[in-house]
């Protein structure tokens, strides 16, 4: 054990700098000591070690090796007393020593124990500054997550992170002694990205923040992004709220940071997000709170909130934003004219920018899909598009002329080839289905049936005819014995045959008698 | 008859101007799924509208003129444009320079290439006119609108009216002008519920897609190949419907359409029975697709240790069936070892799955069938949980471009797995073994070329990629095959490690 001792007295001074691999340099010492062993299991570069290879192992064979070597360290301990840095790497030494009751953390209680609070937490702060850098450098990218998404990304790509001995988990056993999952936020301030979301998103810690320190973050953009991440990656069941998820939390990443935080986190707690499946505590939380951060914006007549309702994206936000209405039981006549006005307006203008950039989802290799109609059997999606009608029942001439402008481009599509006639049949489907929503409204007034004709007349003038024709000639419509499968990429003519059926049935289906008479003086198959 | 039935069509040209004339690239004229209610020739906005053009590349003077219309007002203009070599595009006199050439006249042909169709094409060999710039992919690319970002080619109006290559495979074969006559449209297959395996089917059902003329009548004939009347029906005005029992088991033969006993429209048709692939469990035993019946036995987590080098070659059987169950047995001797949870990393996926264009049956190549049979087999006998199948968008691309005359477009891809795969596990009653979401199509994020399959395994619930086998060729057109498991270690985490990024991150295309 002495020869060991000489060889960690002359190794470890030497180093100017932390030493994840410090177990290599002693063992090639080549000193043997009896019931010590070095294993670095295969010694060759991988992929899923955070130093591309093994940091190695120091196995302590017998219950004699370990007293020797625990009265080593003791000693070693003294010796470096005044070297923060021969400290840390003593410590990953012994983090790498390998022994039997291990498990009781005698070499790691004794350091603790030897060197006290402050020093440990400064040997923390160097551990993790030098993790921080060179931790998986190799097979992590280090951008800066700018948005709560980015966040996500993170954290879902470190579940491929899986490591016996993690280093990061060990240093954080200088500085905690529960064996829970919580950890005090302050201990992650320093981590770069990718230690954060190895914790939170591999390891699961749940986050806890002082009072004084959670006032603090509220100014504070890029951590107010990574904590809206970790509300919205609790997704478990089994998850409830924490005691810093707060209205003023909530009013800060809605108010003052709308397109890093807030927007991503209305789609995940209101609209499509495999997240809120699950309809755990936390959510319902998010959800209360977000309500009544958001309502009274909407109920406000400003241009604030006009310029609000503008950025919101389609299909994503609206489904947000209309689930938020179904749920909450908000009422379009709760709402100010000037923001109802907005909402049927920015629902045309996302139109306009998705037919604007049909040569790109043309050009695309991928099969791209702006509308998002394999998520149509949604009931979500489909709630949306009822609402979308709604709002579209109090259009003006001129969001009509623009409807008409856009279903004009589209219709050319279906003149194209197998990609362009792809994209007009989405977008006509998504407008049929808005269009036979009627029977889900109720109490509408003269104007607003009149509407809902105008609104069929542009459909009936334009995509109309080349859909019926051409979707008619599927085995599901044509056929009466069709088995009707219903797939992912059918879901949209799936609905637009039921919808047709539900609205001929229901009382308003008087209204689109003239809408009905234009497929009759088109279609050959019987459409049921 | 039905008073917005389509009847409408578009006729473009693309035009290099010389001089005061224009020579003609190309003119096609189409029809199109729409009604016209005017006998009015209508030139769009930008690309006629006026006499301006639609300036696709100024730099070459290429530009383009479209207009909408009647069918036959546009096939009137289309003859007089041939005939005169000048056309008045509102108001605006063209002289075009019309190079020497022939006329062929194609038939309604739908089970070959595109659409239901008659149309006559116009050829000349070695077209002078052609400039090089514009017989060219890449270019073509941009003017077709399947390529964006190009400083100096816009693309042809309306967007993607072209199929992507179309103008190219055209020009390549010498032909610069397309005029299409519209006929009526015809569908049909035989019912699934009552075909026969390995016989064929006893029901011809179908839709004919026709303006129907009240006074007149139709009637739809089925004949086996030797011209013989198989079944015969009414076709239903109201519904363009028709079904018919038949006379004999039917795989081959044609329908005819007469109306008031005139031959108006004849397809033949090989009927495909859709997918082959049919599993059968009863009774503790399992059929495979090859009719070999296998006991269910219940050491089920008993899984081969070990797997061999093989080389398969299908010439070197007896006949192709053994050499297809022997691939199939091969298959399944490798999922077996690398179960229960599969990842096939193949650039091509499981490559395309042909359709019939009349029919819309799916047919499986021989070791597609073998592929999925070995599938199914593994499943119930030793249980898969998850099977990936990995695949990148290079091979999309490729599939894209497969000149086959089939459409083959990544959407049409994804939609036939989707379909493949969930009729044959509702056809087998296998939901039991392959519950949903345990078949994953995943599109990588880059490309890559070799094909591997492997074993995925947990280590402290994460996923990694473990075993891996070396298979030297796509599932799709397999005539050889090398089978190499990977036992070098240094190796073996080589290719681990470059795919377990590969498979990371990629993104889900289809979960069945």
């Amino acid at each position: 054990m002495v020869g060991l001792k000489t060889v960690i007295q002359k190794i470890i001074p030497s180093k100017s700098k932390i030493d994840w691999m410090i177990i290599h340099d002693i063992s090639k010492s080549k000193i043997e000591v009896e019931g010590i062993e070095f294993s670095f299991i295969d010694g060759k570069e991988r992929y899923d070690e955070p130093f591309k290879t093994s940091q190695g192992y120091l196995s302590l064979k017998s219950s004699s090796a370990i007293n020797e070597f625990t009265k080593t360290a003791n000693e070693l301990l003294e010796e470096f007393e005044s070297n923060p840095i021969a400290l840390a790497n003593l410590f990953i030494l012994f983090t790498r020593a390998s022994y039997k009751g291990e498990d009781k953390e005698t070499l790691l209680k004794n350091f603790k124990k030897k060197l006290g609070k402050d020093v440990c937490s400064k040997i923390f702060d160097l551990l993790i500054s030098s993790l921080n850098s060179d931790y998986y450098k190799d097979s992590y990218s280090t951008k800066k997550p700018g948005n709560t998404n980015d966040w996500l990304d993170i954290f879902r790509s470190t579940q491929y992170i899986h490591g016996i001995s993690d280093p990061l988990i060990n240093c954080l056993q200088l500085v905690r002694s529960e064996r829970n999952r919580k950890i005090d936020f302050d201990l992650l301030e320093k981590m770069k990205p990718l230690l954060r979301a190895v914790l939170i998103g591999q390891y699961g810690f749940d986050l806890e923040i002082s009072k004084s320190k959670l006032k603090k973050l509220y100014h504070n953009e890029d951590e107010l992004i990574f904590l809206s991440a970790c509300l919205i990656d609790d997704s478990a069941p089994d998850k409830t709220s924490p005691d810093w998820l707060t209205q003023i939390l909530i009013e800060r990443f809605f108010e003052n940071h709308w397109d890093t935080i807030g927007k991503h986190i209305f789609v995940h707690v209101f609209g499509l997000s495999f997240r809120n499946k699950n309809n755990n505590k936390l959510y319902d939380r998010l959800k209360d709170l977000s309500h009544a951060v958001l309502i009274k914006h909407l109920k406000v007549e400003n241009s604030e909130t006009v310029k609000w309702i503008s950025q919101f994206e389609f299909p994503s936000d609206f489904i947000a934003l209309f689930e938020w209405f179904s749920s909450k039981k908000i009422y379009p006549n709760e709402i100010p004219n000037s923001n109802r006005a907005a909402i049927a307006n920015q629902f045309i203008s996302e139109m306009q920018r998705i037919a604007k950039s049909i040569p790109v989802h043309l050009a695309s290799e991928n099969s791209s899909d702006p509308f998002t109609s394999f998520q149509l059997y949604e009931g979500k999606y489909q709630t949306d598009l009822a609402y979308v009608l709604l709002f579209l029942l109090s259009a003006t001439d001129t969001n009509r002329k623009d409807i008409e402008k856009v279903c004009h481009e589209f219709k050319t599509l279906f003149y194209g080839g197998f990609r362009a006639t792809y994209l007009a049949t989405h977008f006509t489907e998504l407008m049929l289905l808005i269009g036979l929503s009627g029977n889900y409204l109720k109490g509408l007034n003269k104007a607003e049936y009149s509407s809902l004709k105008k609104y069929l007349k542009i459909i009936s003038d334009t995509v109309l005819i080349p859909y019926i024709h051409l979707k008619e000639r599927e085995d599901e419509v044509w056929n009466p014995e069709s088995e009707r499968e219903v797939f992912q990429f059918n879901a949209g003519s799936h609905l637009v045959i039921n919808a047709m059926a539900n609205v001929r049935k229901h009382e308003i289906g008087k209204h689109y008698e003239p809408f009905f008479k234009v497929i009759d003086e088109v279609k050959i198959a019987e459409w049921k | 008859m039905k008073s917005k039935f389509p009847n409408a069509s578009i006729l473009t040209l693309i035009t290099q101007t010389d001089g005061s004339n224009e020579k003609l690239l190309f003119i096609y004229l189409k029809t199109i799924p729409d009604f016209y209610p005017s006998n009015e020739i209508y030139w769009y906005d930008k690309a006629g509208k006026d006499g301006s053009p639609n300036n696709v590349w100024n730099k070459h003077s290429i530009i383009q003129w479209t207009a909408c219309s009647k069918d036959s007002i546009l096939l009137t203009l289309f003859d007089s444009i041939i005939a005169t070599g000048s056309v008045e595009i509102d108001g605006k006199k063209l002289n075009l320079i019309i190079p020497d050439h022939k006329l062929v006249s194609h038939g309604a042909d739908p089970m070959k290439s595109r659409s239901e169709t008659k149309f006559d094409s116009f050829q000349t060999e070695n077209n002078s006119l052609i400039p090089q710039e514009f017989y060219q992919k890449e270019n073509l690319k941009f003017l077709s609108a399947y390529k964006t970002g190009s400083s100096e080619i816009k693309p042809l109006y309306p967007l993607g009216f072209f199929e992507d290559n179309f103008i190219y495979d055209n020009l390549d074969s010498g032909i610069w002008g397309i005029k299409e006559h519209r006929t009526a449209y015809l569908t049909f297959h035989g019912v699934r519920k009552t075909s026969e395996k390995g016989i064929g089917s006893k029901e011809m059902v179908g839709f004919y897609q026709q303006n129907f003329n009240p006074k007149s009548e139709y009637v739809a004939i089925v004949k086996n190949e030797q011209g013989q009347e198989n079944g015969k029906t009414t076709i239903d005005k109201k519904t363009g419907f028709f079904k018919t029992p038949l006379s004999e088991p039917t795989q081959k033969g044609k329908v005819e359409i007469l109306v008031d006993n005139t031959d108006e429209k004849t397809i033949e048709y090989f009927l495909i029975q859709d997918i082959k692939v049919n599993g059968h469990i009863a009774n503790a035993t399992f059929k495979d697709a090859y009719g070999r019946d296998f006991m269910l036995t219940s050491d089920k987590k008993k899984r081969p240790e070990s797997i061999t080098n093989f080389t398969w070659q299908q010439n070197v059987y007896a006949d192709k069936k053994t050499a297809n169950q022997k691939l199939s047995d091969l298959f399944k001797s490798i999922f077996d070892y690398l179960g229960p949870k599969v990842l096939v990393a193949d650039p091509y996926f499981i490559n395309n799955i042909n359709q019939d264009n009349t029919t819309k049956a799916l047919s499986l190549s021989h070791c597609q069938t073998a592929f999925i049979n070995a599938l199914i087999h593994s499943a119930i006998e030793k249980g898969i949980t998850r099977f990936n199948i990995l695949g990148c968008s290079r091979a999309t691309n490729h599939l894209d471009n497969d000149n086959t005359g089939t459409l083959t477009k990544t959407e049409l891809l994804f939609e036939n797995y989707e379909k493949l795969f969930r009729r044959f596990i509702a056809d087998s009653k296998l939901e039991k073994y392959l519950p949903p979401s345990t078949i994953t199509f995943k599109r990588a994020k880059e490309d890559f070329h070799n094909r591997y399959w492997f074993s995925l395994t947990d280590k402290e619930g994460v996923e990694v990629l473990d075993k891996c086998i070396i298979i030297t060729n796509s599932i799709g057109n397999m005539s050889e095959l090398d089978i190499i498991p990977v036992t070098d270690e240094s190796q073996l985490r080589q290719i681990t490690r470059k795919y377990t990024g590969i498979f990371k991150n990629s993104e889900t295309r289809l979960s069945i």
